[in-house]
C-alpha cells in the first residue's frame, strides 16, 4: 500500500487498464507537480535556462536605451532576472549531478520487453504539434471550418482515436458548431476561407 | 457599517435573468472541468477569458465566479468515485472519500463533500465581504516600497511552497518573469526582447500564456503519455445522498475545522489549497485516533468533510485577497487578475472606489454561485461522474480547438497562435520535469508591477536600497514571508508524514 504513497513517484503501467486502487495520486492537474523522472533528462531544463539567460543577456546588452530614461533604467530588472536564471540553472545542475545515478531508474525508462521505450511519446506529441501548426497555416486560406476540423481530427488521432472516418464527421460537426455559436451567438467573425460565400 | 446595503445593491445587479444564466452556465462549466481529471478552474477561466470579451465586465465576472467555485465542487467527485482526483486540491479528500465509496457509501461521501464545499465557501465569502473593504482601506496606505514587498512576498511564497523543490519553484518564477519582460518598457519606452517583431511590442498577451501553459500544455502532456498510462475505469454507482444524523454529527465539526484551516491560507500566496486541505486531513486523522473506534482507513466521513471545506474556504478568502490587495494567491486567482486587467481594472484598494458596482455584484454572485453549485452538485454528483464517459480523444481534441479559437478570437493574429504553440510546448516541458505552473502565472501577472514599483521606490530613494525596508508595512510583509515559509515547511513535512501513514 505504500508503493504509491510518495508523491512524485512514477506510476507503473497497469496492463489491466484500471487505475490502481491503493494510491491517491491524481493526474497532474495544472497546479499539481508532475512526477519528476529521475535520471539526467532534467539537464534539458538546465539547457533551457542557460539558453534563456543567454537570450536575455544578449537582449539586455544590445538594448537601445532612450536618453530620457531615468535611473534605474530599463536594463535594471532584466539584469536581476538574468542573475536569477543563471543561479537557478547552476543550482539545478548541481542537484541533478549530485543525485546518485542508479538510485531510482523510472520504470518507464527501463521498460520490460514489449513496453514503450521512452517516457515521452514523441510520436503523439509530434502529431498534435503538426496538427496545430497546420491549423495556423491553413486558418486564413482554408477557413475556420476546415482547419479547425483538421486540428480536431489530428489531436483525436494522436490520442488514439480508433475510427478515423467517423472522427472526420465528429471533427466537422464540432468545428461547425463552434463557428455557428461564435458568428451567430457572439458576433465574432471567424475566417471563412475557401468556403467564402458557401453559407 | 455600510456593507449590507452595498451587498444588497450587488444582489440587485447580479439578479438579472442574463446574469443568472451566465452564473448557472459558469457553475455547470466549472463543475464539468472540476470533475474531469487534469482540468481545473484555472484552465476553464483561461479558456473563457477570450470568449467573454463580448460580454460586459459584470456579466463576465459573474460567470467567472461560477467557474471559480464550480471547479472546487466538482474536483472531489471523481476522486471519491474512481480515486482519480480532478485536481490537486482534492487529493486529501480523496483518500478517505474513495474508501467510503468502496465501502458502499459513495453517495454519502459525495454529499459530505458538496456540503463541505458549500460550508467552507459560504463562511469564507461572508468573512471576505466584511473584511475585504477594511483590507482595502489598509492597503490604500501602500506606496511603491510596500507594493514591491507584496509582489516579492507573492513570488517567494509561490515559488517555495508549490513545487517539490525550491529550485524548481524558482525556475518557474524566472521563466514567468522573463516572459513578462518582453515588450516596450512602460517607464522608459525602451523596446525589450522584442526581436524587432511589431506584435511583441505590446508584450506577450496574458491570454496566450495562460491558455498555452494550462490548456494546450495539458493536451500535449496527455498526448505524451497516452500510451504510457492506464485509462481510468468507468464509474458505477447508485443510491441517494442522504446523510444520517450520525453522519452529520461527525461531519459538522469537521466542516467548521476545515473552514478554519482554509480561510487564512487563502490570503497567503501558497499556490492554492493543497496545504490547507492536507492540514485539515491530518487534523481530522489525529482527532479520530482518540476515538474508541477510529474510522480513518475505513472511510471516515470527517476525512472528506474537513479537506473539502478547507479547499473552498481557501478559494473564498483568496478572492478577498485578490479584490482588496490585488494579490493573486493561486493560479486561478492569477488568471482572474488577468481578467480584471483585460477590462482595464486593477484590483486593489482603489477597485472598491472606482468599480464598486462591479465588485459588489461580483461578491453577491459568489454567494449565489455557491448556492447554485450546492443545488447542482448535491443531488446530481453521480450524474457528473458520467462526464468521464466522454472519450478522452474527443475531449482533448475539443480543448485544443478551444485554445485555437480563444486566442484567435482575441487577437485575430497568426503570430499569437504561433506563440501559443511555443508556450504550449513550454507547458509540456514544465509538466514533464515537474516544474510548477502557478509561479509562472503569478510572475507574468505581477512581474510588471514588481518592476515598476521597485524602480519607482529606488528612484525616490535615489538608489538607496534602504527605502525598500523603510516602512512598517513592508517590514511586516517580509516578516510574514519568513514566518509563512517556516509554517509551510513544517506543514509540508507533516503532510508527507500524513500521506506516508495514509498510504
Amino acid at each position: 500500500m505504500s508503493a504509491t504513497a510518495e508523491r512524485g513517484g512514477s506510476r507503473p503501467p497497469d496492463p489491466e487498464g484500471h487505475e490502481g486502487h491503493e494510491g491517491h495520486e491524481g493526474p497532474d492537474g495544472p497546479e499539481g507537480p508532475a512526477p519528476a523522472p529521475a535520471g539526467r533528462g532534467e539537464l534539458a531544463v538546465v539547457a533551457l535556462l542557460l539558453g534563456l539567460g543567454a537570450f536575455l543577456t544578449h537582449g539586455t546588452v544590445t538594448m537601445t536605451v532612450p536618453s530620457t530614461a531615468g535611473s534605474p533604467g530599463p536594463r535594471f530588472f532584466p539584469v536581476i532576472v538574468i542573475i536569477l536564471t543563471f543561479s537557478l540553472a547552476a543550482a539545478l545542475a548541481v542537484q541533478i549531478l549530485r543525485r546518485p545515478r542508479a538510485a531510482a531508474p523510472p520504470p518507464a525508462d527501463a521498460p520490460a520487453a514489449g513496453r514503450p521505450r521512452t517516457y515521452t511519446d514523441w510520436r503523439a506529441v509530434g502529431i498534435v504539434v503538426a496538427a496545430f501548426a497546420a491549423f495556423i497555416v491553413l486558418l486564413t486560406p482554408a477557413g475556420w471550418l476546415l482547419s479547425a476540423a483538421l486540428l480536431f481530427w489530428g489531436v483525436s488521432y494522436a490520442l488514439d482515436g480508433k475510427r478515423p472516418l467517423f472522427d472526420t464527421g465528429v471533427a466537422l460537426a464540432v468545428s461547425a458548431a463552434f463557428q455557428l455559436a461564435f458568428s451567430a451567438g457572439l458576433g465574432l467573425d471567424l475566417p471563412a476561407g475557401v468556403l467564402e460565400g458557401a453559407f | 457599517m455600510d456593507t449590507v446595503p452595498l451587498l444588497l445593491d450587488g444582489f440587485g445587479a447580479a439578479l438579472t435573468p442574463l446574469n443568472l444564466l451566465l452564473l448557472v452556465t459558469g457553475a455547470l462549466l466549472g463543475t464539468a472541468v472540476g470533475v474531469l481529471p487534469g482540468l481545473g478552474s484555472a484552465m476553464a477561466v483561461a479558456l473563457l477569458l477570450p470568449v467573454t470579451f463580448g460580454l460586459d465586465p459584470t456579466g463576465a465576472f459573474i460567470m467567472f465566479a461560477g467557474v471559480y467555485y464550480g471547479g472546487l465542487f466538482g474536483d472531489s467527485t471523481t476522486g471519491i468515485l474512481l480515486n482519480t482526483p480532478g485536481n490537486s486540491s482534492a487529493i486529501a479528500a480523496t483518500i478517505e472519500g474513495h474508501r467510503m465509496a468502496r465501502a458502499g457509501r459513495a453517495p454519502q461521501a459525495l454529499a459530505t463533500a458538496a456540503v463541505g464545499a458549500f460550508t467552507g465557501g459560504l463562511i469564507a465569502t461572508t468573512l471576505m465581504v466584511f473584511f475585504a473593504p477594511r483590507l482595502a482601506d489598509w492597503a490604500s496606505l501602500f506606496g511603491p516600497a510596500e507594493y514591491f514587498a507584496l509582489a516579492a512576498f507573492a513570488f517567494a511564497a509561490t515559488a517555495t511552497v508549490v513545487a517539490d523543490s525550491v529550485v524548481k519553484g524558482g525556475i518557474a518564477l524566472a521563466i514567468g518573469l522573463a516572459l513578462a519582460l518582453v515588450g516596450v518598457d512602460p517607464t522608459s519606452g525602451a523596446a525589450r526582447f522584442t526581436l524587432d517583431q511589431a506584435p511583441l511590442f505590446d508584450g506577450i498577451a496574458i491570454v496566450v500564456i495562460t491558455v498555452g501553459l494550462l490548456a494546450l500544455g495539458e493536451v500535449l502532456h496527455v498526448a505524451s503519455r497516452i500510451h504510457r498510462e492506464p485509462q481510468a475505469s468507468r464509474p458505477a454507482l447508485a443510491g441517494r445522498p442522504w446523510l444520517s444524523r450520525q453522519d452529520v454529527r461527525l461531519a459538522f465539526p469537521a466542516w467548521l475545522r476545515g473552514t478554519g484551516f482554509g480561510v487564512p491560507f487563502g490570503v497567503i500566496p501558497v499556490g492554492g489549497s493543497e496545504v490547507p486541505t492536507f492540514l485539515a486531513y491530518a487534523t481530522e486523522k489525529r482527532l479520530d485516533r482518540r476515538r474508541k473506534r477510529p474510522m480513518f482507513g475505513r472511510g471516515a466521513i470527517q476525512g472528506v468533510a474537513g479537506p473539502e471545506a478547507a479547499g473552498n474556504a481557501t478559494a473564498g478568502s483568496a478572492m478577498g485577497a485578490l479584490l482588496a490587495l490585488g494579490l493573486p494567491t493561486s493560479a486561478t486567482a492569477a488568471i482572474m487578475l488577468a481578467a480584471f486587467q483585460q477590462y482595464g481594472m486593477q484590483p486593489g484598494p482603489l477597485l472598491f472606489e472606482r468599480n464598486g458596482d462591479l465588485v459588489w455584484a461580483l461578491l453577491a454572485s459568489l454567494f449565489l454561485g455557491i448556492g447554485v453549485l450546492l443545488l447542482i452538485n448535491l443531488p446530481f454528483a453521480p450524474l457528473w461522474a458520467k462526464l468521464l464517459l466522454i472519450p478522452r480523444h474527443y475531449l482533448y481534441a475539443g480543448i485544443t480547438v478551444c485554445c485555437g479559437l480563444g486566442v484567435y478570437a482575441t487577437s485575430a493574429s497568426s503570430f499569437d497562435l504561433v506563440l501559443l504553440l511555443l508556450i504550449g510546448l513550454l507547458g509540456l516541458m514544465m509538466r514533464r520535469y515537474g516544474l510548477p505552473l502557478a509561479p509562472v502565472l503569478i510572475a507574468v501577472i505581477l512581474g510588471p508591477l514588481a518592476e515598476t514599483e521597485l524602480r519607482r521606490a529606488l528612484a525616490v530613494g535615489e538608489g538607496d536600497v534602504g527605502v525598500l525596508f523603510d516602512s512598517g508595512i513592508a517590514l511586516g510583509l517580509y516578516g510574514l514571508l519568513v514566518a509563512g515559509a517556516v509554517v509551510a515547511v513544517a506543514a509540508r513535512l507533516r503532510r508527507r508524514r500524513a500521506t506516508a501513514a495514509a498510504g
